[in-house]
């Protein structure tokens, strides 16, 4: 066996390790530890001893009706099926639950979308399956991988079928999957877009970009929603029978009128009519449950679980048809709408938003009327902590593993600024925080929204629950965020007063909102609730290392050894042609991404189109028209994602250093190098995902001193210009760039900064990379995360590397530091981590977040995840537990700089 | 076939938490979806004890809906408590 790379470097005199990683011993126990109370905790419980879980239920009702109605008009089509799948969708309520409702009949339970996208769940031997990897559709799949623990079911056991690597399905409903596939081929998303995607002149580039994952997914047949805040302010005014009335009044006004619109005017009368139709379904869902809660009280021989089961029964009852009247109805409608959502399309990342602001009147009513405790408050926030973490995406092994990691980005918002511009952060907010110390999971991951105004005690509330471990809350800079939205929707009217009002959708995506007046005994609260379309749709994720590998080796992937884009026709003589060369690429990458992804969200909005999430959000009830015919108040939200962005610039760096201007090197000597992994095995014959574990293929140097030239080369993160230079200036390129391209909604793009799990796979699907980094292993994190390791002049030094540039130009932007809980111990750590993060918010800096651990306690937990079912970790923009994320990104985690001190 | 075998899964008490086990109502205790359940066993409706529902005689593993308007496709596990045209076999 060669040696690793971490001997390798030792005995040169370069230390891999972090400067932080000195403090031996065993693994500290974490400062902060609560319990939740015994109702959660046992609900938690019964969450660890659950298997992911999908069934068919809601496909078989939605296909059934839906084929039964050829000809009816697309909208109302689409909203009778769903309809008939709320109505059909069976009620189950646990016992000691206090908000009810599922996704599914199970615990953690889903479903699959088949007229999203039918052929990744099939068997690999099936002709679909093999469609969808000719097109790339299930490329990634292969290099994504999920944790074996965990409620993950990644291979099939006794009745149980494995479904994408992670969801259990029992055997009986296999062949009802199957039947209601093949139904849908040719008819999904995914098979119609691709029909007209083929189209676009440049396919076929398309096409080898996603099989050779230098791009990660399509968002159109995927997760055509998401990564936006969520809306409950119309259900909260007016309850679902004063939606209903709303619009058939609306229906009665336009019905027949064109209003000045001769293209889209006369669809007011169906989307009216779609609208009341889902609403009828969404009841008939609320009414089913509460039908349960009554028959599980007539049986029920407890007498506390028998209030409460015709307590829930005579909620459900009330709030099916009426807006609520206390603060159990108002968190358990709020429930259900996200429920609801949830259900309607494929979504991760649907964030409730403000959800402790939207709260805050009848909380505050609550309890100055003593009709609620804080104790009471907790448990229900408890209650619902886990209710969230209940909640599964159901969607191809590439998108849920390798991009998600699982996680379904919740994303609860606190802090911020109210109408005013005074702070808004509150008692229930405190109380948020509390739950989430108390109840740590991984739903609701939690950020503040970080102004200078916010309340001290607030803020170290919010330190406190950093310190338990979990990776929450995040924390995001009002201002940078206010500029952006401002800047970016101030031309569909987005004022200064509604900038106020954004929040976080997904794990760190900007997104718009709006005030809503909601009124509850003659006084009017402004409450924040989104007001723009999903996020993270368009162009996801590109991977920079792989177009730099592109450019290199004149458009020919070296791994698969396929052309992916004609010659760049530059001579690489020089580190400005090199720099060109990659812009070139990428905004190749763009331009045809953009186009098969435009022509895939409008099948998608053709004939998938949300209702009800569309009558949640501004002005959609209001104009008559839904998301996809704009009804929405913000629709410029189409994006470029990207991955590896630190990988590239470290990468620029060495080849402007060690090539062009210290010839050390010659551009051929290092691509040979490259191409040889610089004389190492490969990341997955070692089975390790980290750069320090690496093995050598065997004892010859031949790559050894252009290797050492390349790790010592100058790296982001040290303060450095050779290296803080380059990322400026892709920064200011990319961050104009995005105005070049139009979503199929006519709006401009722009960046978003963020790696999500991504950095995974497209590394694995990489070769070696001119910063030092080897075939296979992942990419630094996030996109402001510095490479594990190479970061060695402390966390200002970091910050001031990540702030040369003006982070209010991108959607985000995403900083990960990884602390030694031994550096922030006490109030006094408390108070230094709340500097820490304020320095970095200071500086300009959009986005940080901590994972405060011991690298140590990882590898234990690495090498005995059964004993460590409870431990979360933050990834990049979300906490997930331990055990069910892969192997590379625990490496990845395990692997970043552990600072000691702050 | 799980009318005669009584099992957990099929029984109205038992509230699935995957698919291979559940939360049983009358003791909050968790059961195994495939054991026999006990005395107090009620049975949930299921498309396999509905009228309406037959085997396809083309397809293994499903069958077909009566009561739907185009023959469609019904699976026997299905659970049917939801349905307005469920009708208990004589």
């Amino acid at each position: 066996m060669g040696k690793k790379l971490s001997q390798v470097l030792e005995e040169a005199g370069i230390p891999l390790e972090s400067p932080g990683d000195k403090t031996g011993g065993p693994p500290p126990g974490r400062e902060i530890h609560k319990e939740p109370g015994p109702r959660a905790k046992k609900l938690r419980d019964m969450y660890y001893q659950t298997l992911s879980s999908a069934d068919n239920e809601f496909p078989y009702w939605y296909s059934r009706k839906y084929f039964e109605l050829e000809n009816e008009i697309p909208v109302v089509r689409r909203a009778l099926s769903l309809k008939e799948a709320f109505s059909h969708l069976t009620p189950v309520i646990y016992p000691g639950e206090l908000i009810v409702m599922s996704k599914a009949a199970h615990y953690r339970g889903s479903f699959p979308m088949p007229w999203l996208s039918e052929g990744f769940y099939m068997a690999k031997e099936d002709e679909f399956y093999q469609e969808a990897l000719k097109r790339g559709s299930t490329s990634v799949d292969e290099h994504s991988k999920f944790g074996a623990g965990g409620g993950n079911v990644t291979h099939s056991f006794g009745k149980i079928v494995s479904i994408a690597g992670k969801f259990g399905m029992r055997a009986e409903e296999i062949p009802v999957l199957l039947h209601l596939a093949q139904l849908w081929h040719n008819k999904s998303v995914d098979d119609l877009g691709h029909k007209y995607e083929q189209m676009v002149p440049g396919y076929d580039i398309k096409e080898k970009i996603m099989r050779n994952i230098v791009c990660m997914f399509d968002s159109g047949y995927t997760l055509p929603q998401g990564r936006e805040v969520t809306n409950y302010y119309y259900p909260l005014e007016y309850g679902f029978d004063g939606l209903i009335a709303m619009a058939k009044d609306k229906k009665a006004m336009v019905a027949g009128r064109a209003g000045g619109d001769g293209m889209a005017g006369l669809n007011r009368l169906y989307n009216y009519e779609a609208v009341i139709r889902v609403l009828q379904g969404i009841q008939a869902w609320i009414l089913n449950y509460a039908k349960e809660a009554r028959r599980l009280a007539a049986v029920e021989k407890n007498r506390n679980q028998k209030k409460e089961y015709g307590d829930i029964a005579e909620r459900l009852d009330w709030i099916a048809h009426k807006p609520p009247r206390d603060f159990r109805d108002a968190i358990q409608i709020c429930w259900t709408i996200h429920v609801a959502v949830l259900n309607e399309d494929a979504i991760s990342g649907l964030s409730p938003g403000r959800l402790g602001q939207v709260l805050y009147p009848y909380f505050r009513r609550d309890i100055d009327a003593g009709k609620i405790s804080a104790e009471d408050v907790l448990e229900l926030l408890e209650c619902q902590r886990v209710k969230f973490t209940c909640l599964d995406c159901f969607a191809s092994m590439g998108v849920v593993g390798g991009v998600l990691s699982g996680s379904t980005f919740n994303n609860l918002s606190l802090g911020g600024l109210d109408k005013e511009g005074k702070p808004a952060a509150n008692d229930l907010e405190m109380l948020i925080l509390e739950a989430g110390i108390k109840c740590s999971t991984p739903q609701p991951t939690l950020s503040v929204l970080y102004d200078e105004r916010l309340p001290e005690d607030f803020l170290l509330k919010a330190m406190e629950c950093i310190k338990t471990g979990t990776g929450y809350p995040a924390f995001m800079n009002n201002r940078v965020a206010m500029d952006f939205v401002s800047d970016h929707y101030g031309p569909e009217g987005m004022t200064t007063e509604e900038a106020r009002s954004w929040a976080i959708g997904g794990c760190l995506e900007t997104s718009p909102c709006a005030w809503m007046p909601l009124h509850l005994d003659g006084k009017t609260h402004w409450i924040s609730g989104g007001a723009g379309q999903p996020t993270s749709v368009g162009v996801h994720f590109i991977s920079l290392p792989k177009i730099l590998e592109l450019v290199l080796f004149e458009g020919v992937d070296q791994r698969t050894k396929e052309r992916i884009f004609p010659s760049h026709g530059l001579a690489l003589d020089s580190y400005e042609n090199v720099f060109a060369a990659v812009k070139r690429y990428f905004a190749e990458a763009v331009d045809v991404l953009n186009l098969c992804n435009n022509i895939q969200h409008d099948v998608w909005r053709k004939n998938n189109m949300a209702v009800f999430h569309s009558l949640l959000k501004p002005d959609c009830l209001e104009k008559g028209h839904l998301i996809n015919e704009m009804g929405y108040r913000y629709n410029a939200t189409f994006n470029i994602e990207t991955t590896g962005t630190i990988n590239l610039v470290n990468s620029l760096a060495a080849l402007r250093k060690l090539v062009f201007e210290d010839k050390k090197v010659a551009l051929g000597e290092l691509t040979e190098a490259l191409a040889a992994n610089f004389g190492f095995r490969t990341a997955q014959e070692v089975d390790s995902f980290s750069l320090a574990d690496q093995e050598k293929k065997n004892d010859s140097g031949t790559y050894d001193r252009v290797h050492f030239l390349c790790l010592t080369a100058p790296k982001y993160g040290n303060d450095d210009p050779c290296a803080d230079d380059i990322l400026r200036d892709w920064e200011d390129w990319l961050c104009s760039m995005g105005a070049n391209y139009e979503s199929l909604y006519g709006k401009p793009l722009y960046p978003c900064q963020i790696s999500v799990s991504t950095h995974g796979p497209m590394g694995a699907a990489a070769i070696a990379t001119p910063d030092g980094r080897l075939q296979g292993t992942t990419f630094a994190d996030a996109s402001l995360s510095a490479y594990p390791g190479t970061d060695r002049n402390g966390p200002y030094a970091l910050f001031q590397s990540a702030t040369v540039w003006n982070h209010a130009r991108s959607q985000n932007s995403q900083l990960n530091l990884k602390l030694h809980p031994s550096a922030i111990l006490g109030l006094a750590g408390s108070k230094k981590l709340l500097e820490l993060t304020r320095a970095y918010m200071r500086k300009g800096g959009f986005h940080i977040q901590y994972n405060i651990v011991d690298s140590s306690a990882l590898k234990e937990a690495q090498r005995h995840p059964d004993e460590h079912r409870d431990l979360m970790v933050r990834v990049a923009g979300f906490t997930q537990y331990w055990v069910e994320i892969g192997k590379p990104i625990q490496d990845e985690v395990i692997a970043r700089t552990e600072y000691g001190e702050v | 076939m799980s009318d005669a075998k009584r099992l957990h899964r099929d029984c109205l008490n038992y509230a699935p938490l995957d698919g291979t086990k559940g939360i049983c109502h009358r003791t909050k205790d968790p059961v195994p979806a495939d054991l026999d359940a006990c005395a107090e066993f009620a049975a949930s409706p299921k498309c396999r004890s509905c009228g309406h529902y037959g085997p396809d005689p083309q397809k293994s593993g499903i069958g077909i809906c009566g009561a739907s308007k185009n023959r469609f496709a019904a699976y026997a596990d299905m659970r049917a408590g939801t349905c307005g045209d469920y009708q208990k076999k004589a």
